[in-house]
């Protein structure tokens, strides 16, 4: 554990392609870099410190924030080196990308999230942003050498290697009627600035005759990595808020929500926890209704 | 005083602290910010295994590397291999064994902090791991590996009276739980360091916090092999203590290194290093039996306390001693057993720790009132009542005390409290519950009966013509300096430009004994009662013989003496006229003590009550404490702004103790190394509106004045936690931090079916 | 032969050095350092300005906060090479003429009492205000959430708080 001055060397690439052919050059004796945030916090728990670092900080094209239009449906183009502060700074994600606001807040404390980057958050695969963008149906920019490619999120996080410079997230507009509650919740160890324990994050929509008709789910939190609860969502497919689903929605949750515990809390709770709170939001559509 | 009635403790006198604006500049050295010409900085060597065997230490690599100019193991050590405040078993450095985590067993000072750290990691350390020793109940067993010469219990305390096994029988109702209460580490946020400085004329100085200067150059001599006299301990300001650093902890490593190079030597602690090696509060296991009659008076009670004391003893006997006195508390009961034993375990080093004690032991005996008044179907409130001791009852242990009617004050005080008549909010799922809950606690100040407690000031005119008061106190954050400037104001008569308050430096102040047991201001002020009358009769004496003004008709006023509503002659002048006489007044005494031979007995004691309500989330189990209310008798307030800060720090710190803080060990590692698994409360933790009360009124015969407050408004706020818990939930807590998990499950079991049944 | 190796694998700080300039409190500094030295380090102990402290290292506790190009940042995460050419604001350049209000607020209000969070609270909250000049409390709790003070309670630390933000209030109201 040495966190004073670290052994590595420290890459300023300019561009993408700078970066891309740095990192094939050094392969596992490098890490990209953005904020440092994460880094830190493992080095100090003795992870190795790598010869070389790259750091994405002066790449201008993954500072880049827009709105674009594609096949009619509207898009936040979030670069990677856009910082966790700033997404909470433009009004437009605010009005538009609810739950990516409600998320961001949730991280760290302001001066982290002024170093933090999203794409640092992302390419985690454990940064609490991340349930919040399963449910949006969220996409990710990765650089392989030549081109961008558009991976759906979740199917990144599935995949075993990950060694991608991801240069954007890109997030649909989910246009709800008032009806869908929108949830996200993350309960940590304590009321904030913490770990997390359970991060759960939600889409719910009901037709006008009370049916469900929409319903995404995602949960992780600590260690685990957020992962759709697609089981769950098949449940809810097509029915009605009662009794009878209600405990079969608990029970669905927490046999497809499999997380690790650790010394502070259990699996079990961790699960209960989940279920529970998708529960109150059921209720709450119950009462939308 | 300054606060308003019905409102609590409000500021309305601004007042601000002498060491005020250099705290909020920045430009406060604390002693870790020091730098000097040539120095070198050190590292030190803990321990792998949290007990085992050394086979053989190899330093020869670290020495070769370049920039390393020291390496010291047990061979270095000049004096006794040891230290401890009580006695010395703890190794300064371990030859033949480890017993817990932190132990050290070599140190480097080198040419940078990143040398000194690359040469620890060059140190070759051969270990035979023995069996880890990490439950104190499996240690207290013959069959345990024995972790030092006299065996594994460290200190065993009682207290009985009367008869419980035959007054249980006789009782209506009995309530019996085992309270399990954690490992809470102190977290100052400045961790320990400092500088040690080798004067050419042979002497150490030492630039380190600690509570207590002199006790530190006293076991600094025993290792270096010194005279105390050679050695300089400085040792204020401190970035917080809360009782952490009343023990030694980096000093030696420091001096000894310092001694050896003959450059300066800095160490200034990693937080991951301070968890390692710092002392923490002791976890204990509580078993209470309690019983009472159906009118509600307890006549028997039957308390076990096993302490886990860590690896080695430092004050872990006087705090078992504090807990089995405060194991009855505030009440009046006849029958009573009391038995603890500290226990060692190679679980860290449990130590000093704000509330001494005390805070273990309430939190069960509180419980047991709260449990007991469910069962006989009675308010808690009143429950108390009936069982309070009066203002001259005899003490917790049935000694002399002065007399006090804090107990009562402070119950009725909080009965008062809105809070606890305020609505239970019940949210439209019926998952967010409210309660309300209240503790009362008393606890004593100073050492005990049967401890060297001394204490002493210093009021002189100094050369420069400042009224000067020196006492061998640290300043930690709790504003001592405020205290002795406002009680020197008042008794004396100059004002606060005439002063120059000196503390914390062993070659300037007089030996006050330590900052610690809430004895600080209580001593400041006893002190300058003592002093006050010959300082002021002296020095108009002076006056009179430097003007031909009768004594009579001086005054001592600000800047000088006055007559007449003229100042006469200044302290500067009065100072230079006297310079062959300086005026010096020392006083020494000692910290009043019960008379009764009671080990550890005390005769001062300061009372609180706490009234909480909660929000408990059945959802997660999470509790949120929403307001907060103490009431508090200690005597007379002398630092408003003080006093005020001591109760909220500490109630937050308590509310920390109760939610979420453990310094978690396993199988003797720390699990919990920094801020980000060890969670202190942060400003989103706590209820926005913390309301205390001050009552200063003393019984008519008390000549004792003000208590210090820097513990009792840590002591009460758990079980007030914990029995607003219940009321919301129904669920008793007998276990701290409390655990969500276990709210969660039980709700799991009983609202269940509701909370699963749409509308 | 297994010592050489055994030392080899042990990696010294590197002797890479970088040439960065900063501007600390409005003065231009020139540095010769390792680029990934920390800007709490190279405040300490290069620059001497031991007003802001260090805690936990690892951006847990806030009291290495400094304000950087506008922003509040934990100086004990960022590295020489992030700070480069960057404008850092520290609590030595909040004093220069006279108490800044923020601390002049901690002062009456028991803001404070070991002091040692404090130098890092107060460039918290100045980052607060710089925001919102008139904040609410959520706005407060917020943007203190990643300070810690283990000795007031944060009681004190809200009373200035919100005692500034009145003022604030008053001196618009009196403008109106
Ligand atoms: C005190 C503190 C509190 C924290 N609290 C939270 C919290 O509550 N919730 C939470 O989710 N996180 C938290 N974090 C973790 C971290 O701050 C965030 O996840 C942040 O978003 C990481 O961004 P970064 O730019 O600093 O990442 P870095 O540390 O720079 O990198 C993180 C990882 O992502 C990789 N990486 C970064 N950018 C890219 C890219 N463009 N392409 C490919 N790989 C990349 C890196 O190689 C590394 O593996 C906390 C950290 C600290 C220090
Ligand atoms: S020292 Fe930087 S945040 Fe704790
Ligand atoms: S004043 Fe001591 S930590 Fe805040």
């Amino acid at each position: 554990m040495k966190l004073k001055t670290l052994s590595s060397k420290i890459w300023m690439p300019t561009d993408l392609r700078e970066a891309w052919r740095l990192r094939q050059l050094l392969q596992l004796e490098s890490h990209f870099i953005a904020g440092g945030t994460l880094w830190q916090t493992k080095w100090e728990k003795g992870a190795p410190q790598p010869s070389h670092l790259i750091s994405l900080e002066n790449i201008k094209i993954l500072e880049a924030i827009y709105e674009k239009e594609d096949g009619g449906q509207n898009f936040l183009h979030l670069g990677a080196l856009i910082r966790l502060a700033d997404c909470l700074r433009y009004p437009i994600i605010k009005a538009k990308w609810p739950l990516l606001t409600k998320a961001v807040k949730t991280i760290a404390a302001p001066a982290v999230r002024n170093l933090g980057t999203i794409g640092g958050n992302v390419a985690s695969t454990i940064g609490d942003a991340i349930p919040a963008l399963l449910v949006m149906e969220a996409k990710i920019g990765c650089f392989d050498g030549d081109d961008i490619k558009k991976i759906d999120l979740d199917h990144w996080l599935n995949e075993e290697f990950k060694d991608d410079l991801i240069t954007e997230i890109v997030v649909p507009e989910i246009s709800a009627p008032p009806s869908y509650v929108h949830f996200y919740q993350k309960i940590g160890r304590r009321e904030a600035f913490s770990g997390s324990v359970v991060t759960i994050a939600g889409i719910i929509g009901q037709n006008d005759n009370g049916t469900i008709d929409f319903a995404r789910l995602a949960a992780g939190g600590g260690e685990n990595r957020p992962r759709r609860l697609r089981i769950t969502e098949q449940l809810l497919d097509g029915r009605k808020v009662e009794s009878a689903l209600l405990k079969k929605v608990h029970e669905a949750v927490f046999s497809e929500f499999q997380p690790a515990g650790d010394a502070f809390f259990s699996a079990d709770y961790r699960r209960r926890v989940a279920a529970n709170i998708v529960i109150a939001e059921l209720k709450k559509l119950e009462e939308k209704d | 005083m300054d606060y308003e009635e019905g409102k609590g403790l409000r500021l309305k006198q601004v007042c601000i602290r002498p060491d005020g604006v250099e705290k909020v500049t920045g430009h406060l050295k604390f002693l870790t910010d020091l730098s000097f010409p040539n120095m070198l900085f050190a590292k030190i060597l803990r321990s792998e295994y949290p007990h085992a065997n050394i086979v053989s230490i190899s330093t020869e690599k670290a020495e070769e590397l370049p920039g390393v100019r020291a390496v010291i193991t047990s061979k270095d050590v000049l004096g006794l291999n040891g230290f401890g405040l009580i006695f010395p078993d703890q190794p300064v450095l371990c030859k033949d064994k480890v017993r817990f985590v932190g132990d050290a067993v070599a140190a480097v000072a080198a040419e940078t902090e990143e040398i000194a750290e690359a040469a620890l990691q060059l140190i070759e350390v051969e270990y035979e791991p023995l069996p880890v020793v990490d439950d104190p109940e499996q240690a207290m067993l013959p069959s345990s590996p024995q972790l030092h010469p006299n065996g594994n219990i460290l200190h065993q305390a009682s207290y009985q009276s009367g008869n419980v096994e035959e007054a249980f029988q006789s009782c209506d109702c009995i309530v019996e739980e085992t309270y399990q209460l954690p490992r809470q580490m102190h977290a100052y946020m400045e961790t320990e360091g400092g500088v040690f400085v080798p004067e050419k004329d042979g002497t150490l100085t030492v630039y380190a916090g600690t509570q207590h200067g002199y006790k530190d150059r006293y076991q600094l001599a025993r290792i270096l092999n010194m005279p105390e006299e050679d050695i300089r301990v400085v040792s204020s300001p401190l970035g917080g203590s809360f009782g952490g650093k009343d023990e030694l902890n980096i000093q030696p490593y420091g001096a000894l290194l310092a001694l050896k190079t003959g450059f300066p030597v800095k160490i200034h602690q990693t937080r991951r290093e301070s968890v390692r090696s710092g002392i923490k509060r002791h976890p204990m296991k509580i078993k209470m039996k309690t019983g009472a009659k159906k009118n509600g008076k307890i006549i028997a009670h039957q308390v076990r306390i096993i302490a886990d004391t860590g690896a080695y003893a430092t004050l872990g006997p006087a705090v078992l001693d504090f807990a089995v006195e405060h194991a009855t508390g505030p009440y009046m009961i006849p029958n009573i057993q009391v038995e603890g034993y500290s226990v060692f375990t190679n679980n860290g080093v449990a130590g000093e720790f704000r509330g001494f004690g005390g805070n273990q032991v309430t939190f069960a005996l509180e419980g047991q009132i709260d449990r007991l008044a469910v069962k006989l179907g009675m308010s808690p409130l009143e429950l108390r009542q009936k069982n309070l001791r009066q203002a001259h009852d005899p003490g917790p242990v049935g000694q002399k005390i002065a007399p006090t009617d804090g107990a009562q004050q402070v119950l009725k005080q909080i009965s008062q409290s809105k809070l606890l008549n305020s609505c239970r909010k019940q949210d439209h799922n019926g998952l967010i519950k409210t309660g309300v809950g209240v503790a009362i606690t008393m606890h004593g100040g100073g050492l005990g009966y049967g401890r060297l407690d001394p204490a002493g000031g210093r009021i002189s005119l100094n050369e420069e013509g400042k009224i000067e008061i020196a006492f061998g106190f640290e300043e930690f954050g709790q504003g001592l300096l405020a205290v002795i400037e406002q009680i020197a104001i008042r008794a004396i008569g100059c004002s606060r430009e005439d002063l120059h308050i000196v503390i914390g430096d062993t070659y300037k102040v007089p030996r006050s004994g330590s900052s610690t047991a809430s004895r600080g201001t209580s001593m400041v002020w006893q002190a300058i009662q003592r002093m006050k009358a010959p300082f002021q009769n002296s020095l108009l004496e002076r006056a009179s013989q430097c003007t031909d003004v009768p004594v009579s008709q001086l005054k001592i006023g600000e800047k000088g003496v006055w007559h007449q509503d003229e100042l006469l002659i200044s302290y500067k002048e009065l100072a230079k006229q006297t310079i062959d006489k300086p005026l010096i007044i020392e006083t020494r005494f000692d910290f009043p003590a019960t008379p009764c031979s009671i080990p550890g007995g005390h005769f001062l004691y300061s009372f609180a009550a706490c009234a909480v309500k909660v929000e408990v989330d059945l959802a997660t189990g999470f509790v949120r404490v929403k307001h907060l209310e103490q009431a508090v008798a200690a005597g007379p307030v002398i630092f408003p702004q003080g006093y005020l800060g001591q109760i909220e720090g500490g109630s937050v710190m308590a509310l920390g103790y109760t939610l979420t803080e453990e310094a978690l060990i396993e199988k003797g590692t720390y699990v919990t190394e920094n801020f980000d698994t060890y969670l202190i409360p942060t400003i989103k933790d706590v209820p926005l509106s913390i309301d205390i009360t001050a009552i200063e009124e003393l019984c008519e015969e008390d000549e004792y004045g003000p208590r210090g407050v820097g513990e009792i408004g840590t002591v009460a706020v758990a079980p007030a936690i914990a029995m607003a818990i219940y009321d919301a939930t129904g669920i008793w807590v007998n276990k701290l931090p409390v655990s969500r998990e276990e709210i969660v499950n039980k709700m799991m079991e009983t609202e269940m079916s509701k909370w699963l049944t749409s509308k | 032969m297994a010592d050489k190796q055994m030392s080899s694998s042990i990696k010294l700080p590197s002797e890479e050095r970088m040439r960065m300039s900063i501007f600390v409190n409005g003065k231009k500094k020139e540095l010769e350092i390792h680029p990934a030295a920390r800007l709490v380090d190279i405040l300490r102990e290069q620059l001497h300005l031991t007003g802001t402290k260090i805690s936990c290292g690892i951006g847990r506790c806030g009291a290495c906060s400094v304000i950087m190009n506008g922003r509040l940042v934990n100086a004990c995460l960022v590295r020489a090479y992030q700070a480069n050419e960057k404008e850092i604001v520290t609590i030595e350049g909040l004093a220069e003429k006279g108490l800044h209000p923020i601390q002049q607020a901690f002062l009456e209000e028991g803001g404070f009492q070991c002091g040692y969070c404090t130098p890092g609270m107060i460039m918290a909250v100045k980052a607060i205000l710089d925001q919102y000049p008139n904040p609410t409390s959520q706005q407060i709790v917020d943007g203190l959430s990643g300070n810690l003070c283990r000795c007031t309670g944060y009681s004190g630390i809200i009373r200035a708080v919100q005692k500034l933000a009145e003022k604030e209030t008053s001196r618009l109201d009196s403008k109106c």
